[in-house]
């Protein structure tokens, strides 16, 4: 027995700070995953349905009011833009009450306070990753090959999670002292909707003569350019615009230095406040 | 571990300050903290809970943590668990921590005991291979290897607590802080938890922090203790010395002060009446304070000076109804001259036994001393013949719940028959604390004096309502509470030309102190009814009218 104690002790603990976070966000995303299923008849079948069930509706409708734009396949166009836009909002808004939520536990056992934004942002390209699969369905029924461009999901995928990471950092502190920023980011969330270029193309604004602030703006917002890049890799087959790659890396930067430098100055003050 | 590289110290505790900012209002969103910033009212109050704490903890010592609640020492653990950050100075820890503060912390209750398990043990930074290798291990010495695959919400308390135990523990950690309001599960358990920490202990190579009240139990675990009171050491050295001192600080009670504390009076409100079990003997019923309904006091002496806090269970049929467990919850009385009351509310009919013991909560003194007593709840409506609208309930209501009367027998009292001799000059002697049997009241009665002066009272076998008022009056002689009252009190007697000479007197006292009813009837309304002497005699103490109108005697 004593033997035993003494070569359990030894592994027991992880040997460094990171081996125990990466540890910690393993355990609750798939704490989030199994609950968020948890008794549901389809369980994980949702994550597919949910982006299918969507798309037809809404191709539907819209799919004749584009019919002027130069949009080929509508139906994969709106599903690539709908998942991409759902994956920030659902790290966003579960990042932003992630610190909130965990009050808890932060009052009781010493974890890296980042861990919990940080977290919402991988259960969410989880969730996208299954999400994906609705793609593949929608590129079989359409007959659509996929080309090499594919790989340009990945940085895509990528700078988009760094930047929900920022952002969900930055809002979680400040809902820590602000829980007005719970109501706010809802209302921000529907806003950025609609500027986002999710089942409307941005060919309808340039036809119809907006003038060039109104398309810098829907140009310069984060979300189109990370949903361009998505598109580029999927629905275009194309290689993303440099303007696009850049000002995509230039958000995922900023929002992470801005999350990183606001949360490091506040999560002191954290636990007197939940 | 590699020990001879590791430093001395396991933890080291260098000049903590803990400082809150206790804001004035809590504000909780952007427009009132603008509100505040532009009015300038922004205020904040500085509170230390920790000042400038330090010391240093080598490796394998036991160390015990003193101190008072609120004085810091939940603070001090946080800290050293690391979930506090100091407002100053710093805190070391080397090695992992085992902290049995806040078992469960962490857990989640849709998820199965087995998901916990992981999620648990990876924030307290086990590796999963070292989880896959001793879930076994946690789950024997949970005992709950049947319910692994159950949401944890279906737990008890007692088993999340097991679990979050034995997670905590599967490995021999290097730092234990050990907080003894601690208490998992059932009795068994906690016995082997307390083996497993003494284990540790034994072992030698962890360094245990304990906190605790108990310094007897600190003195016989620790080899060292450090005293923290309202945020500031006090002492840190030799578990003994410290302990002595700690003990020191009390001693304007002495502890043989403390002896058996007797509930002297149980106290019923007018809405439910309460019956002592010894109602006859001694125990002296009060009137409440009007406005509380279904409540009950409890009024005990006996108890030492400024020692104000009282624990009490009360059971009814062996079930608990009421307990105070949680010391905050301790019934802080006043105390005038040793004596305390307690209120609670009683709800329904029944036997409730009551279980007090006294404690100080402030100095940490436990089991002061402790009392049992059994008391019994009844709704008026002993009496089936009192209706309850009558004019005279309330009188009789109140009368029985003060024991001037005797328990009913078949369930009757006989409100409009004539009232003996012997039950008016009981009652009398009841209501002055004389004794409640008949021939002892009647000879009480002759000694103090009551029937003196009564023409005719010996033979007869009613009374009427001027032998009454006369007799009442006696009593207020014999207590000296009697004055001389002027005849013109008897205009306000409907039939004063019919009041014998002798009793003029006393009835015009009666009136005069409002103990007989202005506009009634003395002698042409027949003799006295048994529900109107009972009025009369409560009326005689108004104290215990408890606010309630005098019952006016309405009759033509």
């Amino acid at each position: 027995m004593s033997q035993e104690r003494t070569t359990a002790a030894t592994g027991a603990h992880v040997s460094g700070v990171s081996a125990k976070n990466r540890f910690i966000l393993e355990q609750l995303v798939s704490k989030d995953f199994k609950l968020r299923y948890r008794r549901s008849v389809l369980g994980v079948v949702w994550s597919v349905l949910n982006p299918l069930l969507m798309m037809i509706i809404m191709s539907f409708v819209f799919s004749y009011f584009l019919r002027g734009s130069n949009v080929e396949n509508y139906p994969l166009y709106l599903i690539v833009g709908n998942i991409t836009f759902g994956l920030m909002n659902e790290a966003t808004s579960t990042g932003l009450t992630s610190i909130i939520d965990a009050a808890p536990l932060l009052k009781k056992v010493k974890v890296d306070r980042w861990v919990f934004p940080v977290q919402k942002a991988f259960t969410a390209v989880v969730n996208f990753a299954l999400s994906l699969i609705a793609v593949v369905i929608v590129m079989l029924f359409f007959q659509v090959t996929p080309t090499w461009h594919l790989v340009w999901m990945l940085p895509a995928l990528l700078l988009l999670m760094v930047f929900c990471m920022g952002v969900s950092l930055l809002i979680s502190s400040l809902a820590v002292f602000f829980r007005d920023m719970v109501h706010l980011w809802s209302v921000l969330i529907t806003a950025w909707t609609y500027l986002t270029p999710i089942f409307w193309d941005l060919s309808l604004l340039t036809s119809a003569g907006a003038p060039w602030y109104v398309l810098a703006v829907v140009k310069a917002n984060p979300m189109y350019n990370y949903i361009d890049m998505m598109r580029c890799a999927i629905v275009y087959q194309a290689t993303p615009g440099r303007t696009v790659i850049l000002l995509a890396i230039f958000w995922a930067l900023l929002a992470l230095v801005a999350g990183v430098v606001v949360f490091r100055k506040t999560e002191h003050k954290f636990i007197l406040y939940i | 571990m590699a020990n001879t590289e590791a430093p001395e110290y396991a933890i080291e505790v260098d000049n903590v300050s803990m400082i809150f900012n206790i804001a004035n209002e809590q504000l909780n969103n952007l427009k009132e903290y603008f509100i505040k910033i532009m009015r300038h009212e922004l205020f904040f109050k500085e509170f230390r809970a920790l000042n400038d704490v330090s010391f240093k903890v080598r490796r394998g010592e036991v160390v015990g943590l003193v101190g008072t609640n609120g004085s810091g020492k939940s603070t001090m653990l946080k800290c050293i668990a690391g979930v506090l950050e100091p407002s100053e100075g710093s805190v070391t820890v080397r090695g992992n921590i085992a902290p049995l503060i806040e078992l469960g912390a962490g857990f989640d209750a849709e998820l199965t005991a087995r998901e916990n398990i992981y999620l648990n043990g990876a924030l307290l930074g086990y590796t999963r291979e070292f989880i896959d290798e001793h879930l076994q291990d946690i789950i024997d010495f949970a005992e709950l290897e049947n319910f692994m695959d159950m949401p944890l919400k279906n737990y008890s308390s007692g088993m999340v607590a097991r679990i979050a135990f034995a997670i905590a523990t599967v490995t021999e950690p290097d730092v234990l802080i050990v907080d003894e309001t601690l208490s998992v599960g059932d009795v068994f358990f906690q016995q082997k938890c307390e083996d497993r920490i003494k284990r540790f202990i034994e072992s030698g190579n962890v360094t245990v922090l304990f906190v605790s009240h108990s310094m007897a139990q600190v003195a016989r675990i620790c080899e060292r203790v450090i005293w923290i009171e309202k945020g500031v050491q006090r002492m840190d050295g030799p578990a003994k010395e410290v302990c002595e001192a700690y003990r020191a600080q009390f001693e304007p009670v002495p502890a043989q002060a403390v002896e058996k504390v007797t509930i002297e009076r149980l106290v019923a409100d007018t809405a439910d009446a309460l019956v002592g079990a010894n109602a006859r003997t001694g125990l002296i019923p009060e009137a409440a304070p009007s406005g509380a309904p279904n409540r009950f006091y409890l009024a005990y002496t006996g108890m030492p000076q400024g020692i104000p806090g009282v624990r009490y269970q009360v059971k009814k049929a062996g079930a608990y109804f009421y307990v105070t467990l949680d010391p905050s919850l301790y019934q802080v009385v006043s105390l005038k001259d040793q004596e305390g009351r307690i209120v609670r509310e009683v709800i329904d009919e029944g036997t409730y036994t009551v279980e007090i013991d006294l404690a100080d909560h402030a100095r940490h003194r436990y089991d002061l001393a402790c009392t049992t007593y059994e008391f019994t709840v009844k709704r008026f409506g002993h009496y089936a013949d009192v209706n309850s609208a009558a004019w005279y309930s309330v009188s009789v209501e109140r009368a029985y719940n003060l024991y001037y009367l005797d328990e009913a027998e078949n369930n009757l009292f006989f409100p409009e028959s004539p009232i003996t001799p012997g039950d008016a000059v009981c009652l009398i002697s009841r209501m002055a604390g004389g004794p409640g049997e008949k021939d002892e009241a009647l000879a009480w009665a002759r000694e103090a004096g009551i029937v003196d002066g009564l023409p005719g009272f010996d033979a007869a076998d009613t009374v009427s309502r001027e032998q009454y008022a006369h007799m009442l009056a006696n009593l207020a002689r014999a207590k000296g509470e009697y004055a001389e009252a002027s005849l013109e009190a008897l205009s306000d007697i409907s039939d004063a030309d019919g009041i014998s000479d002798w009793a003029l007197a006393d009835v015009a006292w009666a009136v005069a102190n409002r103990v007989m009813g202005r506009g009634g009837f003395v002698n042409s309304a027949g003799t006295l009814t048994r529900a109107e002497a009972v009025a009369l005699a409560v009326n005689y103490q108004p104290e215990s009218l408890d606010g309630h109108d005098r019952v006016v005697n309405p009759r033509p």
